[in-house]
């Protein structure tokens, strides 16, 4: 994956990390394209789940359910906007940040929802000295992301949309089922703002959050509902965090070997943590946070960095274990006793057996680096 | 990848071969249009079909005008050599509309051609090696071996779907019509994959290289038969790949296995629901509602309205026609996208989950999944043709059913009563309900009436039942149909075939005991002789104390019984089976528990309650059946006297059996005195325990012998708080067995030995909180300087004297 260097900023957007992989897709997409739409539907799911376009191999991005990124594509070419929701770190963002670089070519056109959120932020505002001194007029007008997408025909990503208090949130009833966005203060023409072909809404929500609205039934019919969930494949998964974290290493400078069967160690522990049951059938007590992949690769980040900095550069099984109890462990006590306990159950009973035998056996006796309770 | 292409080459199926071999996978739509444009450019002389060859007398109904898929041929062998019970074995082989055995047959007859089955027969299947499953009947159409496998996996990932299923419709049904011979080249090379990759040891055992030989003999007997003419052999794929390496001029064939004796094909009416579950266990094709509405060309827009409709049945406020409209659109969208020239189930499902859950998939969305499942699945039920035969079980319950005026009909549940006692037409249809639930057919449930089986609402004279005709009933006579072709044959069958679970298993005698009493409900007379014997086998091998009361108590019930169920009524061989024959078994089995208690050495801890239990049943029925004292009374006294002095195991055996011999008279109260006062003063928990075991069987021991009160008395003086909550535990479950009234009682002896009046309360329970209390103390304090100051003080002094003092105002 082509990754344009961009020393000034911590994140380039997607459309700029990938800016080869798009530039490829597009000269060689033959199939026809929705209106308003910078590549065709299949080129985009090429983008997302990888693929070729022409010579250049397209790297996959997306793990977890091809037929989910199908399903939202062939949805944004439709009427209804997207909605994406699912347990915090399931990559819902990503995906969502993916589909507008490859539809639109622009990702940053983006609400980030919560509770402080109010209808200028989404739709429009005003100059108010302009407004005060010329009265309304266009000139005045500060342009939201919503009507910046309609009159530019792009999707607007609405991140975490049910944090928005409800009827924050219904304002969008009218925009999504008229296409269309009224300006009550201006006349004529100006005073109608008519969707651009190629707008459409992506938008997130995690359903089972504090701090989380209900969406009314208006609203939610204007949506088509997919479900991201996370990755069960333990191969996948072990290949997308050690490619993150090997990301997040190199933009720090940091050479650090991240090998496949620690980390493969991490991400199994996880796996039965967020499953509540072991690979061999023992129930396993599920720590109240919610132990992702994003959780995964951060802990990884860590530890590499560790590794990096006080360390001989390679990635540890230890070293993990140092950096595992910060993930998991946030608010709550029992989470803590719930790793520990699952360090003298299950971490001994892999510990010396199967392939991954000796590694095991270090990461039951990395449990002293759990904090003390 | 490409070594797994390495390992084999495909060739391309010859057109011009004198036998063509049509690969198909069993109720593909698509292999059945293919399958008919192939049929209409060969016109062969024969079409060879693989089903069991004993159906070839059923094709002509198979052919009726009147018969109305989804039908099944069902087939059953019951399994007598070597064996002491007879094993049942039966399966299913269906087909639909849609089906390409079906298009095969039905086109063969426009055609002219001879039509052949040439598997085995389902006998010789299953001594090939064919397994079957345990607890349900399978499909003749497995098509497992299709679903495994290294290449099959690789191709399920390269083609970016989800499962073979879905990868089948996209390369199979999905794509617009082709080439017929283009398109079986495709199906054979996605079989030979499979096959390929599949253990030739394992075939041989399953019997499959067996079927395979059957079908080449009978291939190259058809082709002596037409010499110079085309033959057409439609076989699931799988099979398909092997008979390619025939060398058809080389073979001669043979003569075709005979046909076994005891294997039977009938034709009966199937339905899309069964077909649903059959294939999910069978890996065959999902969803035939689904595939029947592909094939009849129906529009999207139908499946998606009906859906809606589906759902708004469910969900009233859930699934508007915007739902729908926008579903078409996402179903269109999707098959776009995946280059699908039909409408995939896939693409269905996928876009009823995107359109109709508004939440997310694992909560609200399971509702809307199982909706569309359903409606997928199907309803459909087949016809047979008038002229064909019904299963004779079936025929058996509609007569019944006729001739007890019970509604065939399906709908709401219906009540009858039956008066067994007076009607001998009641009796008779009570016996035809107790053998359809002898059966697990359901169809109707008894809510009311004397149950002989526990030995409740004997005095019950009426039964009333709730019926309802369901689909259901009808499947489940024919699965029945393995075990008899009458209901009296059937539930007879599986009374026998309980007995030998039974008594291959836990060889309990009780629950041999209960076959019998079921056997006398569902009015199988002639089998009770046979019956009684085993129980009595079982009765003289049982191991287990409570089992063999058990057993003696449900022979009591059926000697009871022998009158209202006419039981003495049985035929030539009632003179083996009589009321007295029966009580003489149970009189075995209560010696038999004698022995039992006699020899038992200890008792263990975790049945204590079911051994106090059948102790006194046992006890009680020495003295009720067997008519008063005589030889088993004394007989119990000597084996209870033995157990009462007993020290191994759950104290709370002896202390029964000393509570029984105290009842019976067998043992004084002062023999009880020292026994009690001895138990305590040795282990005080196994005392307290003992003490309990004494209470169970007999509790006027506990006011009629003072000495008991006393040392449980003594007993609580002495011990320690530890001690006291250890015993806690029996004492109060010893206890706990009196009547209000006597705890009473006990409360006033206790308190007379005490000393102390009873009419106070001995704890107080402070039911309040603090606050409360506090102002309740100072509310009783007003008023008792408010008394005082009346000179009513005296009132509060809670005694029965009179107020002292004038009374002022």
């Amino acid at each position: 994956m082509t990754r344009s260097p961009s020393p000034d900023v911590l994140r380039a957007v997607a459309e700029q990390r990938c800016a080869d992989e798009l530039a490829a897709l597009r000269s060689s997409d033959a199939g026809p394209r929705p209106p308003g739409w910078l590549l065709s539907p299949r080129a985009v799911r090429t983008f997302v789940c990888g693929g070729k376009a022409g010579k250049v191999a397209i790297p996959r991005k997306f793990y977890g359910d091809d037929a989910l990124v199908e399903r939202a594509i062939v949805t944004l070419a439709g009427n209804r906007g997207l909605l994406l929701v699912g347990e915090p770190g399931t990559a819902k963002s990503l995906l969502s940040e993916l589909l507008a670089a490859a539809i639109s070519g622009d990702s940053t056109v983006v609400v980030q929802g919560s509770a402080a959120t109010t209808e200028d932020q989404i739709q429009y505002a005003w100059n108010y000295a302009l407004l005060l001194s010329e009265g309304p007029s266009e000139r005045a007008l500060v342009p939201g992301p919503f009507h910046r997408a309609m009159t530019g025909g792009k999707l607007v990503r609405f991140e975490e949309i049910t944090r928005c208090a409800p009827e924050v949130q219904d304002t969008l009833v009218g925009v999504l089922s008229e296409k269309l966005l009224a300006i009550a203060e201006l006349e004529g023409a100006a005073g109608l703002v008519q969707a651009r072909p190629g707008f459409n809404v992506i938008a997130t929500a995690n359903l089972r959050d504090r701090g989380v609205h209900e969406m009314s039934a208006a609203l939610k019919r204007r949506f088509n509902f997919e479900t991201v969930r996370p990755l069960d494949d333990l191969d996948q998964e072990v290949e997308l965090v050690r490619r993150e974290a090997g990301l997040g290493l190199a933009a720090q400078g940091a050479d650090v070997a991240l090998g496949e069967d620690v980390v493969a160690v991490l991400v199994e522990a996880f796996q039965d943590l967020r499953s509540g049951m072991t690979r061999e059938g023992t129930a396993v007590d599920r720590p109240s946070t919610v132990v992702s992949t994003a959780e995964a690769v951060s802990v990884c980040l860590s530890a590499g960095l560790d590794a990096y900095y006080y360390g001989d550069g390679a990635l540890t099984v230890d070293g993990v274990a140092r950096h595992l109890a910060g993930a998991v462990f946030k608010d709550q006590r029992d989470d803590l006793t719930k790793l520990r306990h699952y360090f003298q159950s299950v971490a001994r009973a892999r510990a010396g057996r199967g392939a991954r035998g000796k590694l095991w056996k270090q990461f039951h006796e990395a449990r002293r680096h759990l904090p003390a309770e | 990848m490409s070594e797994l292409l390495q390992e084999w080459r495909h060739e391309p199926l010859d057109r011009d071969a004198a036998v063509v071999l049509v690969p198909i996978r069993h109720h593909s739509p698509a292999c059945a249009r293919h399958l008919r444009a192939l049929l209409g450019a060969v016109r062969p002389a024969a079409v060879l079909i693989e089903a069991p060859c004993d159906a070839e007398p059923l094709i002509p109904h198979l052919l009726a005008d009147d018969a109305e898929p989804p039908l099944a041929l069902y087939t059953t062998w019951i399994e007598r050599q070597g064996r002491d019970e007879p094993r049942h074995h039966a399966s299913y082989w269906p087909l639909c509309e849609y089906s390409p055995e079906w298009v095969a047959l039905r086109t063969a007859a426009e055609l002219g051609a001879e039509i052949g089955f040439v598997d085995l027969d389902f006998a010789r299947m299953v001594q090939a090696g064919r397994r079957g499953e345990r607890d349900r009947i399978d499909s003749l159409q497995d098509e497992a071996h299709l679903q495994r496998g290294r290449y099959l996996d690789a191709l399920v990932r390269a083609a970016g779907v989800r499962d073979p299923n879905e990868l089948w419709d996209h390369l199979f049904e999905c794509p617009a019509d082709r080439d017929p011979w283009a398109f079986f080249d495709g199906v054979l090379a996605y079989c030979s994959a499979s096959r390929h990759g599949s253990d030739p040891a394992e075939l041989e055992h399953d019997g499959t290289l067996a079927r395979e030989a059957e079908m080449v003999r009978r291939v190259a007997a058809a082709r002596g038969r037409h010499p110079g003419r085309r033959i057409v052999v439609v076989t699931g794929g799988f099979h398909s790949v092997a008979l390619r390496a025939v060398d058809w001029s080389a073979e001669s064939g043979g003569p075709p296995t005979a046909l076994s004796p005891d294997s039977q094909v009938t034709l009966m009416r199937y339905a899309y629901e069964q077909l649903d579950r059959l294939n999910g266990y069978a890996a065959g094709m999902p969803s035939p509602g689904f595939y029947e509405r592909q094939w009849r060309g129906e529009a999207v827009e139908h499946t998606v309205t009906a859906f809606g409709r589906a759902l708004r049945v469910l969900r009233p406020e859930g699934a508007s026609a915007a739902d729908s409209i926008a579903a078409v659109e996402q179903v269109r969208g999707l098959a776009a996208l995946r280059g699908h020239h039909r409408i995939g189930r896939q693409d269905l499902l996928d876009a009823i989950t995107s359109t109709f859950v508004k939440g997310s998939d694992d909560v609200e969305g399971v509702a809307v999944q199982a909706v569309a499942r359903k409606l997928l699945a199907g309803e459909r039920r087949g016809r047979i043709p008038s002229d064909a035969a019904t299963p004779p079980l079936v025929a058996d319950f509609e007569a019944g059913a006729d001739r007890h005026r019970l509604s065939r009909e399906g709908g709401a549940r219906r009540e009858l009563v039956l008066d067994g006692y007076r009607k001998a037409a009641h009796r008779a249809a009570s016996r035809f309900l107790h053998r359809l639930a002898v059966l697990d057919v359901p169809f109707a449930q008894k809510v009311r009436g004397p149950d002989f089986a526990r030995g409740t609402d004997l005095d019950r004279i009426q039964e009333v039942w709730s019926y309802a005709w369901q689909p259901a009933t009808e499947s489940a006579l024919i699965e029945a149909s393995r075990y008899g072709a009458s209901l009296r044959e059937a539930a007879a069958a599986r009374i026998g075939e309980r007995l030998a679970q039974a008594r291959d298993g836990d060889r309990r005698a009780d629950r041999a005991a209960e076959l019998l009493v079921q056997a006398a409900v569902c009015g199988l007379h002639d089998q009770l002789p046979r019956l009684l014997a085993a129980v009595a086998a079982l009765v003289a091998e049982e191991g287990r104390f409570d089992a063999a009361v058990a057993a003696c108590e449900r022979l009591r019930l059926v000697a009871q019984a022998c009158e209202p169920l006419e039981l003495h009524r049985t035929d030539e061989v009632g003179k083996v089976f009589t009321a007295d024959a029966v009580l003489a078994a149970a009189a075995t089995a209560w010696q038999r528990a004698a022995l039992l208690l006699a020899e038992a050495r200890s008792w263990p801890d975790d049945e204590v309650q079911a051994l106090l239990d059948a102790l006194a049943d046992w006890r009680a029925a020495a003295d009720d059946v067997f008519g008063g004292s005589g030889p088993f009374d004394r007989h119990a006294d000597e084996v209870l006297a033995a157990v009462a002095r007993g020290t191994e195991g759950a104290p709370e055996v002896p202390g029964a059996a000393l509570g029984l011999l105290h009842g019976s008279g067998a043992a004084t109260d002062r023999e009880v005195a020292v026994a009690v006062r001895g138990r305590l003063a040795g282990a005080a928990l196994a005392g307290s325990r003992f003490v309990r075991g004494l209470f169970h069987t007999d509790r006027s021991a506990v006011w009629q012998v003072g000495e008991v009160l006393e040392a449980l008395d003594d007993l609580l003086a002495t011990i320690d708080e530890d001690e006291f909550l250890r015993l806690c535990p029996h004492l109060r479950l010893a206890f706990s067995q009196l009547a209000p009234r006597e705890l009473d009682a006990v409360g006033r002896r206790v308190a007379e030995r005490a000393g102390v009046a009873t009419s106070r309360p001995l704890a107080a329970t402070a039911l309040v909180d603090a606050d409360t209390a506090v102002r309740i103390r100072a509310v009783d304090r007003l008023l008792a300087e408010e008394l005082a100051a009346d000179g009513l003080g005296a009132w509060l002094a809670g005694d029965d004297a009179p107020p002292g003092g004038p009374v002022d105002g």
